[in-house]
């Protein structure tokens, strides 16, 4: 039997799986000696979401954005606010059925303006969420990746291919809070991070601030001066409040203060997008022009209460390039 | 001497351990697919979990999921 092992080369855990057993994500399963995506066409999770919850900020503003998801997630963070279908097995979990196709047709009828895969991780659900680019770029979809960017380098390579956006999350940044809050690694991460960057999609960043475990001054100032000097100063930046959650019960919510200093920290680095989120704070979703200053995109929540961006990108004041998709 | 042969075994089991393992990571290998080219055969058969149905009326609230 040791011989009908598979190894699956998906993410960089690089799971060796026995007949009759799932990798770490559960959700990619060795039958009979064949590695098989069993989540394929079976999401968990369809909602209609505006593109702002994801959160992108920078990408065809005030749309919505047809969300779907499996269950599984190749990370284990004790911190999951998605615990219920990211950590648990498949067959504790009801599914749809649905076929990349019929996904693209539900997302034109729901009047979306893209398809986000999202709410887990398109890392597991790889092959679903690569069929499903491909069906919904044809239908004149946009797609987003809303992603932990754990995922070898390969297979991260093609699925930016046939995405337009994506929301990567950089939990810390710190290889030991990869390791012990996570179960995965840090590098792989900011590797994907450059890889999408580099690939041209719409890139925003998230990350959760955790109070004692990555929220200090050094761990903010190394993750934004690193973010500057590798994605670029126009990276947008959020910077989310923790609630207690999943086996992090123990820890308050992330202070108000802590995210406003981290805004300061990171506009000290020189990144010109930081926004607040899962909070009510002054200007926490707003955009302002870097060059002038003058606010372009105002925002209460998930809503869009005023955009002045133009449709090419542009800051109507000064003329000045705004990083993103406007229209 | 005895400690000579002892040493010897010890070697033979480390290369059998080795070539064993080698050769389990190379089945693996061979019956891998190229990430992305594993699917399921049978779409949607393989779920182990329960069916529900699509209501439209429900897909198109705001998640309570984050992100």
């Amino acid at each position: 039997m040791a011989f009908n092992n598979v190894q699956c080369g998906l993410c960089p855990k690089n799971c060796l799986i026995p007949v009759g057993e799932s990798g770490d994500c559960r959700i990619r399963v060795n039958i009979d000696g064949e590695l098989l995506a069993v989540a394929y066409s079976r999401p968990c999770a369809l909602h209609v979401d505006p593109v702002e919850k994801k959160p992108m900020f920078h990408f065809i503003p005030g749309t919505t954005a047809f969300s779907v998801a499996t269950v599984g997630c190749n990370l284990h963070c004790a911190n999951c606010q998605n615990w219920e279908i990211s950590q648990q097995p498949p067959d504790k979990v009801p599914a749809y059925k649905l076929l990349p196709a019929d996904l693209a047709d539900l997302a034109l009828n729901a009047k979306c303006r893209s398809v986000a895969y999202t709410y887990t991780d398109p890392s597991v659900f790889f092959e679903y969420a690569l069929d499903s680019c491909v069906k919904a770029r044809a239908k004149g979809l946009k797609n987003i990746l809303v992603t932990a960017g754990y995922l070898n380098r390969e297979p991260m390579g093609r699925i930016l291919g046939v995405a337009d956006a994506a929301n990567i999350d950089l939990k810390a940044f710190s290889d030991n809070f990869y390791r012990e809050v996570c179960g995965g690694t840090l590098k792989p991460v900011l590797d994907n991070l450059v890889l999408a960057r580099g690939a041209g999609v719409v890139l925003e960043v998230t990350n959760l601030l955790i109070p004692t475990l990555n929220d200090s001054d050094k761990d903010i100032k190394a993750l934004c001066g690193w973010m500057a000097a590798n994605l670029g100063k126009d990276t947008p930046l959020h910077f989310s409040r923790f609630f207690p959650r999943y086996k992090m019960k123990h820890l308050p919510p992330t202070p108000l203060k802590t995210l406003l200093k981290a805004r300061d920290i990171a506009k000290g680095e020189g990144l010109e997008f930081v926004y607040i989120g899962n909070v009510a704070a002054r200007d926490g979703g707003n955009t302002f022009c870097p060059a002038c200053g003058k606010l372009l995109v105002e925002r209460a929540g998930y809503a869009v209460l005023k955009n002045v961006v133009e449709k090419d990108g542009k800051c109507p004041f000064c003329g000045r390039a705004i990083y993103g998709l406007w229209k | 001497m005895k400690r000579r042969s002892f040493i010897k075994s010890l070697a033979a089991c480390a290369v059998s351990a080795a070539a064993f393992s080698a050769g389990i990571a190379g089945s693996a290998l061979r019956a891998a697919a190229r990430a992305g080219d594993v699917l399921a055969k049978a779409a949607g058969k393989l779920y182990p979990g329960p069916e529900k149905k699509i209501d439209m009326k429900d897909i198109e609230k705001t998640g309570p999921w984050l992100g």
